[in-house]
């Protein structure tokens, strides 16, 4: 025993020890730094990477803007696109937590909380976020960072949502437009000043009186219900304006401070608007039930034709409604109520100008009817959109003039704004705008029905205009008022959120990615899910890596340094290193190629299967590349998917006839060739047998598809059917039909024959004498003596078989979806890498447990026979 | 003929002479023509696909859809083909030769990378041979699928050499390594190892051995691994869909246009036709070497 070990290999021993211990102790530090530190400060920039994008606001000036997800606000630099902070909206939770305000909240907890809008003005001190439960929180901006403060004004069941804002910096106005109980907008109006001056009372502050008299927060009328819904909502210094969906436009004037009335007193507009509504309701009180009752009796009769019906006029004695999508009225009799007049009046514009008309009428709500005479156009007015259904409208400040896509005609219109406020009130739109038919587009293209057909660039002064039918957007320029320019139409496959711009004139949209598209060079990039920009998607991974490696050199070296430790006390495992030294240095060139291949396999194998099997345990999106644990959801979601317990079928029936007839058929081929006893036909045959390989497996399946099983396949054409046969697309023939695909199934003799061919002869000869038949032949002597090379098969055919995607999916049958698809589409179609790595595992699973096991018979023969 | 076998037999395990009073039932008359009668059969029906794309790439649309059966009529082959080979070739001019460059450049650093591998692990003596060995050969075990889902974003996102040829074979080269030294190693095995005892005697240094003696004596199995990387490359769809946008190959190029009805009928297997072509080198490589079948002895797990 320890032989040829001598002190001073001891000695060497030692000092090799206390060099690894400061390598080892060094790279623990670099593996810890990359590992730990870095990680974690990512980790903090993607923090809401788990929810997707919801909402991009603009900056007021333009100088940044703000992605707003369920988890966290990010701030993005305008011009370079980088990310500069992350506002994570648990620190609100916090806040409300630590305060004991989580009760008062709308919904009683913070859940599904999302934020929904941010005001402020860049370089001020503070900005405003808006959630979607209409609470406010006003938080301090040092210019890079947000922080959380005391100031905050939560929505409570007296108040509604809040849906659409906008923040008026000229004079410090949040103008918030809430959808309340009723189901009616409401405009709110908070003074910013009182919020500046950092009034400490907050409750005070920020309670909405619902009376609309305190000084800093008022409630207008309702203005429209939540049945028209409003498109965008827009606050210029003198007027607000609320675009209807669908068209419309409801003007609420601002600014004019100098209304006197005849005693003197001086009013508020808004307080003169708030009055002739209650002038208006009062008189249509008494109206009510009766115009309700008509409207109910109206849609029972017409529910096939027109669900939308508008009460137009009553006049005491009858009842005039008209339909938005036909210009046409009925008249009813107040005293036989049950009987519709089948009068129809072609409804003129000067009808409705005329009469008194109600504004979206909902019997159960109270709903504005304002009599025309009761209206001052300074303050108040309705346009009608007339001819136009309005897919998207904005107002552009530089041109003072309101711009919005009309989808009946294709058209792009503008108004100007001086037109709006002058305009009588019950006017058409169509009348007053002007088609911008320099503006033109091929007829093909549809604009977007929703509402975000149209954006603006503020600060570019371009319309960014969406069409439905295709994935295209156009930029205009409208600079020049005399000649609009499309200046570029971009074509892509996006969702849009936001449409809106930078002063490059970048578009820059939202939905499940953001994307920058840069129209003068023509180039798009996509900045994965927000969080994740170019250079800070490279960093991570490139300290993922770094940290990869260091990990590796860190655990090798202690492993070393362990063997080495032990070493110095134990002379056996002395005398065992210093043959690995001798081994080392005398194979150091077979050591260096090998550790080219091993990285390799590492790279490409051993990372992704590990990789694989970890993420599948996590959230992990082709949006949010971040791994964020989630309690087993993607296996839970997979087990109690019932596809999927249709598909592990799919896969088992496949399996057990791939593995029949991938051994049976080709088996009893090779057999018969081998019994051929003239040579020459045998050679020719099995050189023939070449041939049908020539074609890519690809076109093979595509052969199949169309040429075979397709409508003008030649299955239909054999059967010749009336209406052909959709063998691919019938769940009962599908399975079977991939399953015949493939026929006569031989294709794999060649390594049973070459197995075959190998059969001393003698073996037959005692067969023979034995008095063993042909088949018996066959399955007493060939078959066994083939087993390695069947067993071969057998295994190829189980591991292939279970992955056999490219069947299932390029010959588009339905109903034989297997895991390795559904894997498949889960990565490439819905971008859920965690889940699919789920499907990879229990795959990787069922493979494992059935090829192991074989493998672990086999194993032994072959180390054996071949080492 | 039967020399031939008797030559090749006696290379691999040595055979007793058959003996002539000995006559087998499967040698009368009736069996043999049976027997053809079968594997004829069997043949045929191997031919089809590949009967139908020769005939109706030579057929006007009409025709395959009337009868995709029938030969192609002589009046308007020409017209037919001028129409449906323009038509495929426009679709797959542009991925054509990128493909075959690529498929046989794959092929070549597979082979050789697997050839290497397998050499040092069956030549070399080393200390760690056994532990190595374990390390490539429980790869085996994982199926190759199970990666994507990390490959993907590694090669996109992390290497960014996504929609790239070179992004898309060298995740393949990284795991064909393997199965290639898995399969080389089991023949380079049996390669007698007096042979490599005296070129060392003679100074032969591992390169020599490699190139002279290893890679000479395993030729059919060598060109047999070769030639199934290269149309495993060639035929690849899965992985060239997950890794490429705008850079497409021959597979996927085809799928797209059949998937979505852009090419049709006569012009489809016009493309069939042509996507065939650098397989015929495969096809005629192979009919020369493994008719025998005989490289099948080492096959085994």
């Amino acid at each position: 025993m320890a032989i040829g070990v001598t002190n001073q290999d001891k000695k060497k021993a030692r000092n090799t020890t206390s060099i690894l211990s400061v390598l080892l102790a060094l790279f623990t530090i670099l593996t810890v730094v990359f590992g730990v530190l870095i990680p974690s400060s990512n980790e903090k920039k993607s923090v809401g990477a788990s929810e997707p994008i919801k909402a991009l606001v603009e900056g007021e000036d333009g100088t940044d803007y703000f992605l707003l997800s369920d988890a966290a606000m990010y701030r993005y630099d305008a011009f370079t696109d980088e990310l500069i902070s992350i506002f994570p909206l648990s620190d609100v939770q916090t806040l409300l937590q630590s305060k004991g305000d989580v009760d008062k909240l709308l919904d009683g907890s913070l859940n599904q909380w999302t934020a929904k809008y941010v005001a402020g003005k860049n370089g001020e001190d503070f900005y405003l976020l808006v959630d979607g439960n209409g609470n406010i929180f006003k938080l301090l901006d040092d210019g890079v960072r947000l922080s959380m403060t005391e100031d905050y004004f939560l929505a409570d069941a007296s108040t509604g949502k809040l849906d659409v804002e906008s923040y008026d910096d000229q004079n410090g106005m949040l103008y918030c437009l809430v959808l309340e109980k009723d189901s009616s907008y409401y405009i709110y109006r908070l003074n910013m000043d009182d919020l500046r001056s950092g009034v400490t009372k907050k409750k005070q502050l920020w309670d909405l009186d619902l009376e609309g008299t305190t000084a800093t927060s008022q409630k207008i009328v309702p203005l429209t219900s939540a049945k028209t819904g409003v498109l965008a909502f827009e606050v210029t210094e003198e007027s607000i304006y609320l675009f209807k969906n669908g068209g419309g436009v409801v003007r609420v004037g601002l600014g004019l401070t100098d209304y006197v009335d005849e005693n003197g007193n001086e009013f508020d507009y808004l307080n003169v608007v708030k009055e002739y509504y209650e002038q208006g309701r009062d008189k249509l009180a008494e109206e009510t039930a009766y115009y309700s009752y008509f409207r109910t009796l109206l849609l029972q009769n017409d529910k096939n034709t027109h669900s939308e019906a508008e009460i137009a006029a009553a006049d005491g004695e009858q009842v005039i409604a008209w339909y938005k999508d036909l210009v046409s009225v009925t008249k009813f009799n107040k005293e036989n109520k049950n009987a519709k007049d089948e009068a129809k009046l072609a409804v003129s514009e000067t009808f409705i100008k005329e009469n008194v008309w109600c504004e979206d009428y909902d019997s159960a709500s109270r709903s504005l009817h304002v009599n025309k005479d009761y209206v001052d156009s300074r303050y108040y007015s309705i346009l009608y959109a007339g001819d136009s259904n309005i897919g998207g409208i904005v107002y552009s400040e530089k041109n003072k003039a309101i711009y919005f896509t009309n989808f009946l005609d294709g058209y792009l219109y503008s108004v100007e704004k001086e037109a709006v406020d002058k305009a009588e009130c019950g006017a058409f739109l169509s009348d007053i705008a002007t088609k911008m038919s320099s503006v033109k587009f091929s007829s093909k293209r549809k604009f977007s029905t929703f509402g975000n057909a149209l954006g603006i660039n503020k600060f570019a002064n371009t319309l960014y205009l969406r069409f439905e039918n295709e994935q295209t957007i156009s930029i205009v320029d409208i600079n020049d008022k005399e000649n609009y320019k499309v200046l570029y139409t971009f074509e892509g496959n996006f969702d849009v959120l936001t449409l809106t711009g930078d002063k490059d004139n970048k578009v820059t949209h939202v939905l499940r990615q953001v994307t920058n598209v840069d129209i003068h060079a023509n180039t798009v990039t996509r900045l994965y899910a927000c969080t994740y920009e170019p250079s800070t998607l490279q960093n991570k991974s490139l300290s993922v890596l770094l940290f990869v490696t260091f990990l590796i050199i860190s655990v090798l070296l202690l492993a070393v340094a362990i063997w080495f430790f032990i070493a110095m006390k134990n002379e056996r495992a002395l005398y065992r290193l210093k043959i690995i030294q001798k081994d080392l240095k005398k194979n150091k060139w077979v050591y260096l190629a090998l550790s080219f291949f091993v990285i390799m396999l590492f790279m490409f194998c051993y990372y992704e299967a590990i990789g694989a099997i970890s993420m599948s345990f996590f959230d992990y999106t082709q949006e949010k590349p971040a791994w964020i644990w989630n309690n087993f959801a993607n296996y839970i979601k997979i087990l109690n998917d019932s596809t999927f317990w249709l598909s592990i079928g799919n896969m088992l029936f496949f399996l057990v006839f791939d593995l029949i007839l991938c051994i049976v058929p080709p088996l009893i081929f090779a057999f018969l060739l081998i019994l051929i006893r003239n040579k020459t036909a045998s050679g020719l045959i099995r050189s023939l047998m070449f041939i049908p390989s020539i074609i890519p497996s690809m076109a093979t399946m595509l052969i199949w598809r169309t040429g075979i099983y397709g409508d003008t396949g030649i299955m239909n054409q054999i059967i010749g059917a009336s209406v052909p046969i959709d063998f691919l697309g019938n769940t009962s023939y599908a399975r079977w039909a991939l399953m015949f695909m493939g026929f006569p199934f031989v294709g794999g003799y060649l390594i049973f024959y070459g197995g075959m061919m190998n059969i001393p002869e003698e073996y037959h000869e005692a067969g023979r004498l034995e008095g063993l038949g042909i088949v018996k032949r066959f399955l007493l002597i060939d078959v066994p003596l083939i087993m390695p090379q069947i067993k071969y098969i057998f295994i190829m055919t189980f591991i292939s078989s279970v992955q056999n995607y490219a069947r299932t999916y390029i010959l588009a049958s339905t109903g034989t979806t297997t895991p390795v698809e559904s894997m498949y589409t889960t990565m490439m179609i819905h971008g859920d890498y965690g889940k699919a790595s789920a499907y990879a595992t229990l795959i990787f699973l069922f493979l494992f447990a059935a090829v192991a096991t074989n493998f672990k018979m086999q194993k032994k023969e072959t180390m054996g026979e071949d080492l | 003929m039967e020399n031939v076998i008797d030559n090749k037999a006696n290379v691999k395990a040595p055979k007793a002479r058959k003996s002539k009073g000995l006559r087998m039932p499967h040698e009368k008359l009736g069996a043999q023509i049976v027997i053809l009668t079968v594997t004829i059969f069997c043949l045929v029906f191997s031919f089809l696909p590949l009967f139908l794309t020769l005939v109706n790439s030579f057929k006007l649309d009409d025709q395959v859809k009337i009868n995709a059966f029938s030969l192609p009529v002589f009046s308007t082959i020409l017209e037919a083909a001028n129409l449906n080979f323009s038509q495929a070739w426009a679709v797959l001019a542009p991925y054509y030769f990128k493909t075959i460059l690529v498929a046989f450049i794959g092929a070549t650093l597979e082979t050789l990378i697997g050839a290497i591998l397998a050499y040092i692990l069956v030549v070399k003596n080393f200390y760690f041979k056994e532990f190595i060995f374990m390390l490539f050969i429980s790869v085996l075990l994982v199926p190759s699928i199970i990666g994507y889902p990390i490959l993907v974003p590694l090669i996109r996102d992390s290497f960014r050499i996504g929609d790239s040829y070179f992004g898309y074979l060298l995740p393949m080269i990284g795991g064909a390594q393997v199965t290639g030294m898995f399969l080389l190693r089991t023949f380079f095995s049996q390669q007698p190892k007096s042979l490599y005892e005296s070129a060392k005697l003679d100074g032969a240094n591992d390169f020599v051995l490699f190139t002279q003696i290893t890679l000479p004596l395993s030729l059919p199995i060598v060109l047999y691994y070769f030639i199934g990387c290269f149309s495993g490359i060639y035929n690849e769809y899965l992985w060239a869909s997950l890794i490429m946008d705008s850079n497409q190959t021959v597979t996927t190029i085809m799928h797209s246009v059949v998937a979505s009805g852009e090419i049709k009928y006569g012009a489809s297997y016009a493309m069939y036709l042509i996507s065939s072509v650098p397989l015929i080198v495969t096809a005629v490589i192979s009919m020369k070497y493994f008719k025998s079948g005989e490289f099948a002895a080492g096959l085994k797990l």
